[in-house]
């Protein structure tokens, strides 16, 4: 067939179509937000039990695989690690200093008062890592049906974890705070400066986010702890985001950025909350 | 005068059989190679070298049928918007059923060509549009870490497709064993 006969056939006005449909759907899709238009809903929930056994093998293979392929990277970690314990029991000497400093910080953060008023989830499954991204998004096992709200912060016992961004009737989708899609106003505890934490590829791969819009003569250093500064009424103030390892000025020379090393290990994440309200959800604060 | 249809003989009876069963079978294979995909995690998209044999040996209207359905099924794996790889996919199959119906011969080397910058092609324009669009920092990393290792690992997937379609395409078209269209280009249609 020639491709003059082909442009004139039935058959490539029959191909316009469907890609026209399929154009269709996807400006929908994307014009949704959030990717909860009832086509990807549909076909979320369909495949779910596909996604649990898929997940299901692929996490038994590459735990076999990973025994064998890894067994020196183990073993270094543990001579490391026992390294590690034998300096932190030379530690526990100050250990009560330790303690008193943790009170203060928590009396600063007012997490009591402040955590009084959230309303919890019922703890969350994490499901699987979604397919090649490589910022930690995972799949969670509860959805609309369990109460789970879009843009609703995700959080463990030791900080925010990320947002809900797609929603199926009995899972969701959260992304992490180490995605570029993922803006989160912070402020530096120790030295009250103010930024935002925004995911970038680059920190990703290293299990870290980055924290922007520093001022130039920012006074941040290593070990500083970033919380959630609560300013946009989506994240509540004073969640735990992480803490600093790395300082330095943008290329621009205008701005200074921090990484931070995040508060939750949201490589080994096997259960999450996610905060449903607190005192302030929706309202800005100046 | 209305002529009477006269009714089908055993031998377009079992063709048509044939062509079902082996419809049947191209669908099961593509969704077989789905299931990889929802593992999480760097994973193949084996739906891509299905999607192209089944279009370099079936019609045109069922490969841009199964080039929806597999673009659906990578969207749905990836969480990308509904459509986005479909569009690309049906544009693929509907590409390679014209080449292989007038320009390429049908044969491994030309199969994994094929599939090769088919993969290859859309990973740029993934990393084209969400990447380098948007002017994302260390964007590099993506393929180094995601985008290249999954193309590879797609390519491996490429060859257990290939061998499982060849036989079901051989045998429910009836070809002697001998009469490889490996070798001659030409099915027994």
């Amino acid at each position: 067939m020639n491709l003059r006969a082909f442009f004139r056939s039935t058959k490539f006005r029959v191909l316009l179509c469907v890609l026209a449909l399929l154009t269709g759907v996807m400006l929908y899709s994307v014009r949704q937000g959030g990717q909860t238009d009832v086509f990807s809903r549909a076909l979320q929930t369909a495949t779910q039990p596909v996604r649990r056994f898929s997940s299901a093998i692929s996490g038994s293979v590459n735990r076999t695989l990973d025994t064998y392929f890894k067994s020196k990277a183990y073993r270094d970690e543990n001579a490391r690690l026992r390294d590690r314990v034998a300096e932190l029991n030379g530690q526990l000497i100050g250990y009560d200093d330790a303690v008193q400093e943790r009170d203060a910080l928590r009396d600063q953060l007012k997490i009591k008062e402040h955590s009084a008023d959230f309303v919890l989830s019922e703890p969350c499954r994490v499901l699987m890592p979604v397919t090649n991204d490589m910022t930690g998004s995972f799949r969670i096992d509860r959805g609309e049906a369990d109460g789970i709200l879009l843009n609703a912060p995700v959080m463990d016992s030791h900080g925010l974890v990320g947002v809900v961004t797609e929603l199926a009737a009995d899972s969701a989708t959260v992304t992490t705070i180490l995605s570029p899609e993922l803006s989160v106003g912070v402020t530096v505890l120790e030295t009250g400066e103010d930024g935002i934490v925004e995911g970038n590829l680059k920190y990703a791969a290293d299990g870290q986010t980055k924290l922007i819009y520093l001022d130039k003569n920012s006074k941040v250093r290593e070990g500083n702890l970033v919380i959630t500064a609560g300013t946009t009424g989506l994240f509540p103030y004073g969640l735990p985001v992480g803490n600093i390892t790395e300082t330095g000025i943008e290329e621009s020379g205008l701005t200074a950025y921090a990484a931070v090393t995040p508060s939750v290990d949201l490589s080994s994440l096997s259960s999450v909350s996610v905060l449903l309200d607190f005192n302030g959800r929706g309202v800005a604060r100046p | 005068m209305k002529m009477k249809r006269k009714s089908r003989t055993t031998s377009e009876k079992r063709t048509r059989r044939r062509n079902l069963l082996r419809t049947c079978i191209s669908v099961l294979i593509l969704l077989l190679f789905a299931v990889p995909m929802f593992g999480g995690g760097v994973q193949p998209l084996p739906v891509i070298p299905a999607v192209i044999c089944i279009a370099m040996y079936e019609e045109f209207y069922f490969s841009v049928f199964c080039g929806v359905l597999g673009g659906l099924l990578i969207d749905t794996a990836c969480f990308s918007p509904l459509g986005s790889n479909a569009i690309y996919l049906v544009c693929v199959a509907a590409a390679v059923w014209l080449l292989f119906k007038g320009l390429l011969r049908r044969s491994f080397l030309h199969y994994i060509c094929v599939t090769a910058a088919a993969v290859f092609l859309r990973c740029g324009l993934l990393y084209f549009f969400t990447q380098v669009l948007m002017q994302n920092e260390g964007r590099a990393v993506l393929w180094t870490n995601v985008l290249l290792p999954s193309s590879l690992w797609t390519l491996v997937t490429a060859l257990p497709v290939y061998w499982l379609f060849l036989p079901c395409e051989r045998f429910l078209r009836g070809i002697p064993a001998g009469n490889d269209f490996r070798l001659t280009g030409r099915t027994a249609e």
